[in-house]
């Protein structure tokens, strides 16, 4: 089976009004997660202020985020 | 004085809630002193962050244990600072990793945790535990408390989404309740507690106004709000009435006038509470014997004999030398910041006003749900243009946008948490911000004078990671020299930020705390103005010298503590409405100076 993990920057709130704000992508991406659950996959999903310890558990993630900062989360320009 | 009907009729637990500076710490002393001194034996608890309960008992009080206050017997207290509370809920998440993560990432997290929410959230911890702890509370007989949840706090806190396992796997990711796993009381606790709070024979809502339009509505609107959550056994406290008076000083007998029209129009769900009133006090409320002789008729009030003959000294200079100092950059952005109710949209209007006059282009964008001010202005000057932003308006537009995007896809329940989440003061901040944001660009030619200002948390988290930074940055050009919004408004040659407060206690800490944080998102407030002055009014009746005096304290607080620059304007018996009263309104010193000359 496959294995989805997300890693979301840090949220205070669903509307995103005190983090990354309305963005289509976000929108379009938790669609897209919903089909891949449907279709098998195990999906899980951590919000870097709510489980930081599942960033610092993985060392991809943990690396990315000590080389890159905050940008690592921001999404491509244009 | 019928505040002795609160006490007779006291259910175990009272809530006073109300905007800050109405009374509601006062009035929570007095009440728990009266019970006490009747024999109950009371725990009296502050949660409020501008809480200066130590300062009116004039002693330490404690934040774990109940302080047994000296004087009163039966009478302890319990200073709950929800900050502190706050910052051990956010060390609790942080604090695991922050040797792990890039600096800047940790403070993006602690940003995010760093709102009113999270506070509010915070405050409700400490609730909770003494609304459902047995241990903590057996032995009292009643449980006073200076504030009260929001509507908006215990909605969320009803959601069942907000608790389930939703929160940890859900592709939207996290709600207004944040890290639910940082508090510490578990979830049957909370419905318990809620449970408590809309039990009329177990708790009193006690709204707390004054007598005037904006506070009255903003107590309705909290009455309906509770109402509606169950919260069902409530009471009003009219504070702050002039009495009836003899004395033929214009202001007296204008401000007892206004007292008496506003109460005559209560609103409606206000009209039906069981209400009581209590008089301006000669002096501040401060220690013992002050809150004992709350309940007193006026006339024995202590200390009346001993009236001031004359006003104290205003040294503070009126509105009109500050735009001195405005007008000097030739254009700008003017922020005007300050709690609701103090003031806000009068004094942008006069700034504006006062600019024009000068022969300066002036875009006064303005959020005046009444629209009396601007309204009044508006077309009446050459190079004055007065654009309203109704933040109803603006709120339900993002809402609207923001449910049909994200809330597309979930299910019901998670669409009533976002509905909720929606309902934060947070998203008023940003709509209207948002809404603003067209007109601030054009303070690069023109003054531009706003009667609004998000919060600086609010601002660190839109630059930090909104789509202004995002915009900015995707359009900037190799070489070219990058100015994010933010920057623009931590430079007070091309932004003044302006914080307004009313010359009383909390008012002042609550600005203060608008400072604070301010500072945190690299601003510097560049002056404050003092509002609503009694003493820069000059009035002659006696009662009113007392309340003028009784300013004194907080000016100079604010003059030598927190502000880089202070300005005053005073107390008016009417709005300003129309450039000349507005006008009048920024040169008030000049009248004053020669009043002062011309008295004995």
């Amino acid at each position: 089976m496959a294995r989805l993990t997300v890693y979301d920057p840090p949220m205070c709130c669903s509307t995103g009004v005190c983090g990354p704000s309305v963005d289509k992508t976000l929108v379009r991406f938790a669609r897209d997660l919903d089909w891949v659950k449907e279709h098998g996959a195990d999906v899980e999903r951590y919000n870097l202020s709510r489980q930081p310890h599942a960033f610092v558990g993985n060392a991809a993630v943990k690396g990315a985020l000590r080389e890159g900062g905050q940008q690592v989360f921001a999404p491509d320009p244009g | 004085m019928t505040f002795g009907n609160i006490v007779g009729q006291a259910t175990r637990y009272l809530f006073f809630t109300g905007k800050g500076g109405v009374g509601k710490t006062s009035l929570a002393c007095a009440t728990s002193v009266k019970l006490a001194d009747d024999g109950k034996k009371v725990l009296l608890v502050s949660t409020d962050p501008a809480s200066n309960l130590a300062h009116v008992f004039k002693t330490e009080i404690g934040d774990h244990e109940p302080t047994a206050i000296q004087g009163v017997a039966n009478l302890f207290a319990l200073d709950i600072d929800p900050e502190a509370a706050a910052r051990a809920y956010r060390e609790r998440i942080v604090g695991p990793v922050r040797d792990s993560l890039p600096q800047g990432v940790i403070r993006s997290m602690e940003e995010q945790l760093s709102g009113a929410c999270t506070t509010e959230i915070a405050a409700f911890d400490e609730f909770t535990a003494l609304l459902t702890d047995e241990q903590k509370t057996r032995g009292y007989d009643h449980i006073i408390f200076d504030t009260a949840p929001t509507g908006h706090t215990l909605r969320l806190l009803k959601l069942p989404r907000a608790w389930s396992s939703f929160l940890e796997t859900n592709h939207s990711g996290a709600s207004c309740l944040g890290p639910l796993a940082g508090l510490e009381k578990q979830h049957r606790q909370y419905k318990a507690a809620v449970d408590a709070l809309a039990d009329g024979s177990r708790t009193t809502l006690i709204l707390v106004s004054r007598p005037q339009k904006p506070a009255l509505d903003e107590a309705a609107r909290t009455s309906g709000e509770l109402a509606a959550l169950g919260v069902k056994n409530q009471r009003l406290i009219v504070n702050g009435l002039m009495p009836e008076t003899s004395s033929d000083d214009p202001l007296a007998q204008a401000l007892a006038q206004r007292d008496r029209r506003a109460l005559e129009q209560l609103p409606p769900v206000l009209a039906v509470l069981p209400t009581d009133r209590v008089f301006l006090q000669p002096h501040n409320l401060v220690g013992i014997e002050a809150l004992r002789s709350l309940g007193e008729p006026f006339q024995h009030n202590p200390g009346m004999s001993e009236a001031p003959a004359s006003l104290p000294p205003v040294d503070v200079p009126a509105l009109s030398q500050l735009v001195d100092r405005i007008e000097s950059d030739g254009h700008g952005l003017v922020m005007v910041m300050g709690k609701g109710g103090v003031g806000k949209t009068t004094i942008a209007a006069a700034l504006a006003v006062e600019l024009v006059s000068r022969g300066h282009d002036v875009h006064l964008t303005t959020t005046d749900p009444a629209a009396h001010v601007a309204s009044a202005v508006d077309g009446e000057l050459e190079h004055l243009e007065v654009s309203r932003i109704d933040p109803q308006v603006e709120t339900e537009r993002y809402r609207r946008h923001v449910l049909e995007t994200k809330g597309k896809d979930l299910d019901e329940q998670g669409r009533a948490l976002l509905e909720e989440d929606l309902r934060s003061p947070c998203t008023e901040e940003i709509a209207v911000f948002q809404a603003f944001s067209r007109v601030i660009r054009e303070a690069q030619r023109k003054f531009v004078v706003v009667d609004t200002a998000p919060t600086g948390h609010t601002l660190l988290l839109l630059d930090a990671t909104g789509s202004y930074h995002r915009d900015i940055m995707r359009h900037a050009k190799e070489g070219m020299k990058v100015v994010t919004p933010m920057m623009r408004l931590q430079d007070p040659s091309q932004t003044k930020m302006l914080i307004v407060t009313l010359p009383e206690t909390t008012p002042v800490l609550e600005a203060a705390a608008l400072q604070d944080d301010l500072r945190r998102a690299g601003i510097e407030p560049w002056a404050w103005v003092i509002n609503g002055s009694l003493a820069a009014a000059g009035p002659r009746e006696p009662l009113l010298l007392r309340r003028a005096h009784a300013e004194v304290e907080q000016f100079e607080k604010v003059r030598h503590e927190l502000a880089e620059r202070t300005f005053v304007v005073p107390w008016l018996a009417e709005e300003p409405v129309g450039p000349d009263r507005l006008r009048r309104l920024t040169g008030f010193a000049k009248a004053r100076a020669a009043e002062t000359l011309g008295q004995a």
